[in-house]
């Protein structure tokens, strides 16, 4: 038991039952009985819903039940927002539209059959009267007047506001020596994970709880909002979270459908069970970072930025529900990065539209500060006469000022930078490229009539997000030791990570520890997996209740040896005398003699468990450089990423394999926000990308192999100093592969200022350009 | 009413018959009437490959046929790889020794598409890796690790 | 997405086939290797009430020469086509043109006279086939006829088979022994869709003139778009890249392609433009080795 496992590159104990086919995703799960549901969603992007009759819907044979918003109840509850801004209007969506649909794909009746089949049949039955109106598709003429009116609560469509301030941004402006400014545009685009969304229910007949399994990041949450919505009391509910296909924050949401599944359960007195299609999924998974940046940069003569003024219009679609804001507090309290600039002003709106509802994907907020701070940057550069490299140097904050608290908050935690070494992390990953001789190379390339490039992204991401996490270990009579924690992972390793941080606790084969997630009866509470806040929440969760249980065997050991606890030494996974191998005794005859009716020390309650809370809102950061290589084919406008390197600083990492695949499987999504990925909607809020022929993702011809190399600065924020980072790599790879395709044509005279740079896009500003 | 077929079908080396709808999928029919759930649905427009599997050895998208068209035929799907249940075969142990997945759901449709790779080329390099896995999505892993598993399973699988 | 309601019938003969398609009229769908159905029927954008599998008439399953001709039955696996042992002269814009369609498990299924009778503009196979002059055999209640591939395409999605025939076979004549094929195409990804493909079969003289040539563009209009122009400009000439440069922008110049969120009319143009020269300039070498 000498090798320490926290900072092992092990290989997962989740994978063989993947493997063989054995993962149980919610639609792999069989329940007798179970019937059905198909949504019928609105083809309008707005409209007034003026009846809707299914009654024609329920002579189709096979099927159960049709209902719509009025079966909901006289007054049903809406999907909450859980972390308003103090500006928030109330722009809720309902489980079904009420008297108006204000996206494509909106739900507005429910169908229950035998079969999907025969409920997507009937679903064409149900007689819906629309009254189309106009569509608002463009978030910045959304919020100018005369716009049509989305929400009664919000004629001018603004769903929020936010401010972010901190020193004299105007002054600093007025006293600058250069501006530079510019308009820079995100498109729309979200996780699309492999699996998509779904819920069952099934009432359980012994204790007349219900029981959801959905696939989804947070079965708590869920629990506690869905039974709220539908009036039951928590106890008489249950979540499941089974194994999940890919969630990337997308499935961390309140859905309509995470009620109506449950809802029908109740109402049939059946298990009912929903999978979304993926043409459904296209127009119902949170959509994400869409946003316009007006943002500029004050310098002074020698290239020290002063001051930072930005204004972000966010488009944040149809309705606000849970997570309503947070891409866009994440986006305007982190706007400066990791440089020092002591003086700033965002003003953040939410701006309302007829698509569908905005939430966070991987990043949240942060892959759009990044490309509107980082693009920025590389223009000053240029504008500058300043290499962009060096400007970034200049201006990173530096070790002797960390921690460094840049005086803002997001609607999350402060942002406060906890630890790092932002300088050296840069200079490594220009090292590691050899960046000084890439202009020579770049040269060479052009003379060629080839178009090569080069981008830096110099990002960070919240991580840890609090308020707590959970865990419970427990060695059992005998002598297994089972996790259970509210993490509801979707891929990232959970089990093997925890199985690796017991196991230096309590000196065992980390291959035995099992872990069970996701269920909100064997633990009381819990918050979920998104938000890069597994290792640091769970993962020190667990160490807590380890420990705990650990000192508790301890106690518990000097009590049946009859020795001082001080005279004890934990060796091998026992407790002996120290020195001595003959008193001794095993963690397995400790969780023996732990059971009731067992000879304890006084005071002492039986079992060898401990459930401990890791309470914390103070989130660490960890931060990377993103350095992408690209060359752009001048006649036909696509864009080889031909190099990609990575340093990236997560502190201590408990499991390297599992979070350079965190990384890789970032940058893949990361490159197709920048080269691919897009929500197309035209003008009258008809969404275009609705198939993967239309919504196109990376596949494994598109993706570089990375070079990555780790810095560890570990946090102080937690025992073992890890730092979330599960986010870094769609962070950094969307705006490194962005910045190098601008460097590879910008000579030309022109300006990249918006994303997806398709082959087409990148083409007409190659054509169009003075220089070409 | 939804007319119905009956058919019979080998999926790993079992027989089974059963009455069908006309309309099921084969990869639906696979996964609730038989409750061989391994092989996933991932899009039903034969574009993700998720639920790739082998038809008369060949690999398919499970998603495009309609169950009925599986009369007659044997099917491989990744349930069928592994010897029994206490070992791999050679693909999974290298995909499990390299992190060649995280949440799963690709994976048996990856697994069939490699097998087929594996028993055509030998010592593939990784770019004819690449183009071979390129009507394989995975949203998870970016791929490297993947093909670092193929060709780890390319060294360690005798065929 | 599950289809909408369908009868499933199917037929082990041509005759069968005919019968049931002259009983149903447009009631009717023809399923074969189901790549391009299916998707359509899960989608429920086609909704036919009889669905007519022909994977049973194994009389349509023959690859091999007739004559001088090359004879494709119409349920040929395109992964067959690909992997057969063709000559290397202009026929091998067939397997060439294959390599673009999907990834392996498409071929494993498709057809080749799925893909030509279902006519998507953006379609490999269609364009190889009008670059080839191949000629088109449909049977009907009247027996048997055959169209010339540039007839054959008559819009989008839409053919010379009427509602009560079936496409038979694929009927390719020969060409001169020193020729070549080539097929170039930019897609999104590999295996997607052509934004635009091109097709190119040459035959090359006795002094290096082109003496022959086939060049057919998909992705650019509602059907494979054959330049007839530029084939009239290189007949009788030496294949110089800037002969066929300013035919192929001149070619190009005349077209109207769509704009998707794919691209733009012009930037389709462009590939025109970029890929046309290339497909001839491969062709040309491999008729020359």
């Amino acid at each position: 038991m000498g090798v320490k496992m926290v900072g092992a590159r092990v290989k997962r104990i989740e994978d063989p039952r993947l493997l063989r086919g054995e993962g149980a995703f919610v639609d792999d799960i069989h329940l007798p009985g179970v019937v059905h549901m198909a949504v019928l969603r609105s083809p309008h992007a707005h409209a007034r819903v003026h009846s809707v009759e299914v009654a024609a819907a329920l002579t189709v044979p096979g099927v159960l039940d049709a209902f719509s918003a009025a079966d909901l109840g006289p007054d049903p509850a809406a999907i909450p927002v859980l972390f308003p801004a103090e500006t928030s209007k109330a722009t809720h969506q309902y489980p079904l539209a009420r008297d108006t649909v204000r996206y494509v794909g909106e739900g507005v009746a429910v169908v229950i059959a035998k079969s999907r089949a025969i409920a997507e049949d009937a679903c064409e039955l149900v007689d819906v009267d629309y009254e189309v109106l106009p569509a608002v598709v463009d978030a910045v003429a959304a919020i100018a007047p005369g716009a049509t009116a989305l929400h009664p609560d919000a004629p001018d469509n603004v769903g929020a506001t936010l401010v972010y301030a901190v020193g004299d941004a105007d002054a600093a402006f007025a006293a600058a020596d250069r501006v530079v400014g510019e308009r820079l545009d995100m498109q729309r685009y979200t996780g699309i994970p492999l699996e998509t969304r779904g819920v069952a229910a099934q009432r359980d007949p012994v204790t007349g709880e219900m029981t959801i399994w959905a696939s989804n990041q947070w079965p708590h949450i869920l629990r506690g909002i869905v039974a709220g919505m539908l009036g039951l009391a928590e106890r008489s509910v249950r979540v499941i979270t089974p194994d999940v296909g890919g969630g990337f924050g997308c499935k961390a949401e309140v859905y309509p459908e995470d009620v109506l599944v449950p809802f029908a359960t109740a109402r049939l007195g059946r298990p009912v069970k929903w999978i979304e299609d993926r043409n459904e999924h296209f127009l119902s998974l949170v959509h994400s970072r869409e946003q316009t940046h007006f943002v500029e940069l004050a310098f002074a003569a020698d290239g020290t930025i002063t001051g930072l003024r930005a204004k972000l219009i966010t488009d944040i679609g149809a309705y606000q529900r849970t997570l309503a804001v947070i891409n866009s507090s994440l986006a305007g309290s982190s706007l400066a990065g990791l440089y020092d600039i002591p003086n700033i002003h965002v003003d953040v709106v939410c701006a309302a539209t007829n698509k569908s509802p905005a939430s966070p994907y991987r990043g949240a907020g942060a892959p759009e500060a990044c490309f509107a701070r980082e693009r920025l940057i590389d223009i000053a550069a240029r504008e500058l006469g300043v290499d962009r490299a060096e400007l970034r140097r200049r201006n990173l904050v530096r070790p002797e000022q960390m921690p460094f608290d840049t005086g803002l908050a997001s609607v999350e935690a402060a942002v406060i930078l906890d630890s790092g070494d932002f300088p050296a992390a840069l200079d490594q990953a220009l090292a590691m490229v050899d960046y000084p001789a890439f202009a020579e190379k770049q040269e060479a390339a052009r003379a060629e009539g080839r178009l090569i490039g080069l981008g830096i992204c110099v990002y960070h991401q919240t991580s840890g997000t609090g308020p707590f996490e959970g865990a419970s270990v427990r060695v059992d009579p005998s002598g297994q030791v089972t996790v259970n924690a509210g993490s509801a992972p979707q891929g990232q390793g959970t089990g093997t990570m925890l199985a690796q941080i017991v196991a230096d606790e309590l000196q065992i084969d980390h291959e035995t520890v099992k872990c069970v997630f996701g269920d909100t009866g064997r633990i009381a509470f819990g918050i979920g997996t998104f938000a890069s806040r597994n290792a640091v929440m769970a993962g020190t969760s667990v160490q807590m209740a380890s420990i705990k249980v650990r000192d508790k065997a301890l106690q518990l050991a000097g009590h049946l040896l009859e020795v001082d606890t001080a005279d004890l030494e934990f060796v091998d996974g026992a407790f002996q005398v120290k020195g001595s191998t003959h008193a001794r005794r095993t963690l397995t005859e400790l969780a023996a003699a732990a059971a009731p009716g067992g000879s304890r020390p006084p005071g002492m309650e039986p079992d060898l468990e401990s459930v401990q809370y890791f309470e914390s809102t103070a989130a660490p950061y960890s931060f990377g450089i993103h350095i992408a290589e690209v060359e752009v084919d001048p006649d036909t406008g696509q864009t080889a990423v031909t190099r990609y390197a990575v340093v990236n600083d997560a502190g201590v990492i408990v499991n390297p394999l599992a979070a350079e695949g965190q990384i890789a499987g970032g940058v893949a999504q990361g490159l197709g926000g920048a080269l691919m990925e897009e929500l197309v909607y035209d003008a009258d809020g008809q969404p275009q990308a609705t198939t993967f022929l239309d919504y196109i993702v990376p596949g494994s011809m598109d993706v570089p192999t990375l070079e990555i190399q780790h810095m560890t600065s570990p946090s102080p924020l937690n025992p073992l100093g890890m730092k979330g980072m599960g986010e870094g790599g769609a962070i950094g790879g969307h705006t490194a592969v962005a910045n190098a395709v601008a460097d590879a044509i910008e000579h030309l005279g022109v300006r990249v200022t918006r994303t997806p740079l398709k082959p087409s896009t990148v083409w007409e500003l190659i054509r169009t350009s003075p220089g070409w | 009413m939804d007319a119905t077929r009956s058919i019979t079908v080998t999926v790993n080396d079992t027989r089974y018959e059963r009455t069908v709808s006309v309309r099921t999928s084969l990869a639906d029919f696979l996964r609730h009437d038989i409750g061989l759930t391994g092989t996933h649905v991932g899009c039903e427009h034969g574009v993700c490959g998720a639920c790739t599997l082998l038809l008369d050895g060949e690999p398919v998208r499970s998603c495009l046929m309609l169950a009925v068209q599986a009369d007659g035929h044997e099917l491989t799907t990744v349930e069928g790889l592994a010897g029994s249940q206490d070992e791999l075969h050679p693909i999974q142990q290298a995909f499990w020794e390299n992190h060649g997945l995280q949440c799963g759901f690709c994976t048996p449709g990856i697994l069939m598409t490699t097998y087929d790779f594996l028993r055509r080329e030998h010592a593939p390099t990784a770019c004819a890796i690449r183009e071979a896995l390129a009507g394989n999505i995975c949203r998870c892993t970016g791929y490297e690790n993947i093909v670092r598993a193929v060709q780890a399973a390319d060294q360690g699988w005798e065929r | 997405m599950k289809p909408a309601p369908f009868d499933y019938f199917d037929p082990t003969t041509v005759e069968e086939t005919l019968g049931l398609l002259g009983e149903f009229g447009d009631e009717a769908k023809l399923l074969a290797g189901g790549q391009s159905l299916l998707p359509m029927l899960n989608l429920r954008l086609a909704r036919p009430s009889k669905l007519v599998d022909i994977n049973g008439v194994t009389a349509l399953a023959h690859l091999g020469t007739d004559g001088d001709d090359l004879l494709i039955g119409a349920l040929t696996r395109q992964r067959t086509l690909e992997d057969a042992d063709l000559p290397d002269g202009a026929w091998s814009v067939l397997p060439r043109a294959l390599h673009h369609v999907g990834h392996v498990h498409i071929r494993n299924r498709g057809t080749v006279g799925g893909s030509i009778a279902h006519a998507d503009p953006a379609a490999e196979l269609p364009a190889a086939s009008c670059a080839l002059g191949a000629r088109m055999v449909i049977r009907g209640p009247s027996g048997e006829r055959e169209v010339p591939a540039e007839a054959f395409f008559r819009g989008y999605f839409t053919t010379a088979v009427g509602p009560d025939e079936l496409l038979t076979a694929i009927r390719v004549p020969p060409w001169p022994t020193r020729s070549g094929a080539a097929f170039v195409e930019v897609a999104r990804r590999h295996g997607d869709f052509a934004q635009v493909g091109v097709a190119a079969a040459v035959a090359i003289g006795d002094e290096g003139e082109v003496r022959r040539a086939g060049i057919a563009v998909a992705g650019v209009a509602t059907e494979p778009v054959i330049a007839v122009a530029v084939v009239d400009g290189l007949v009788g000439q030496q294949p110089a890249a800037a002969l066929v440069e300013q035919l192929a922008a001149e070619f190009a110049a005349g077209l109207t392609p769509p704009a998707d969120l794919h691209g733009t009319a012009e930037y389709r143009r462009q590939l025109v433009r970029h890929l046309l020269p290339r497909a001839v300039d491969q062709s040309v070498r491999a008729a020359l080795t």
